[in-house]
């Protein structure tokens, strides 16, 4: 087991074009369901988000989007 | 090989192993420099007779990461004791024959192994991930690394 680790380490280093294409296809195939502890202890506490924010009230659907149309502008 | 011809060709796997370990760019940076301040430091004491030139940047590296993650932790760096030799079976030629084994197994088996030892998974997360019981991921492990074994056995 500890040599799998090693060999699979060292393709993170040389990125072996064949097995570079079988991990593709397997990580491909699984959404990352949770973050290995090494990820874990690389997050800050604040954590940083780039995903665009949406105002609260569209997300519940209590506000439509502003329509454009000719006939509803004002 | 010299010391710059060993930074052309190295260059973007240092990179691409460090960026892959240290969230950090700018720490990413300094340990990329540091890797090959030590290739050039080390280079007169290299021997290709214990290994690759590809083996032995490879180990330098992976042990400049580690020991970051070291100093992270506040314990004493060991950079002066770690051995600078990796194992002789890490070749590209050893990597070409995972990648023959891993294709000898059945999908569920082989997405474990990636899964498990290439991603970092625990078996417990991978277990959820492909939507099985823990107790099937440990058998399937086992089931793997025997069929894995039994490749490697055959030659």
């Amino acid at each position: 087991m500890k040599k799998l680790s090693q060999a699979f380490d060292f393709q993170k280093f040389q990125q072996n074009p064949k097995l570079a294409g079988i991990v593709r296809e397997t990580e491909g195939r699984y959404a990352k369901a949770a973050l290995s502890d090494d990820d874990l202890e690389l997050i800050s506490a604040a954590g940083v988000t780039t995903v665009p924010t949406v105002h609260p009230e569209v997300l519940l659907g209590r506000h439509a989007r502003p329509d454009n149309t000719e006939e509803n502008k004002p | 090989m010299d010391a710059e011809q060993i930074y052309e060709e190295f260059q973007p796997k240092v990179r691409a192993y460090v960026c892959g370990k240290i969230q950090e760019p700018h720490d990413a940076e300094d340990l990329v420099s540091a890797v090959f301040m030590k290739v050039i430091q080390k280079l007169d004491s290299y021997d290709p007779a214990k290994a690759s030139v590809s083996t032995w940047v490879y180990t330098i590296t992976r042990n400049t990461v580690t020991d970051y993650f070291r100093a992270r932790r506040n314990m004493i760096a060991f950079e002066d004791y770690m051995v600078d030799e990796a194992p002789p079976e890490l070749t590209d030629d050893a990597l070409d024959s995972l990648a023959d084994a891993l294709m000898t197994l059945k999908e569920k088996e082989r997405d474990l192994i990636v899964l498990h030892y290439y991603s970092g998974q625990t078996l417990k997360t991978v277990a959820e991930m492909m939507g099985m019981s823990y107790i099937n991921a440990k058998v399937i492990h086992k089931k793997a690394l025997e069929s894995l074994h039994a490749f490697y056995a055959a030659g």
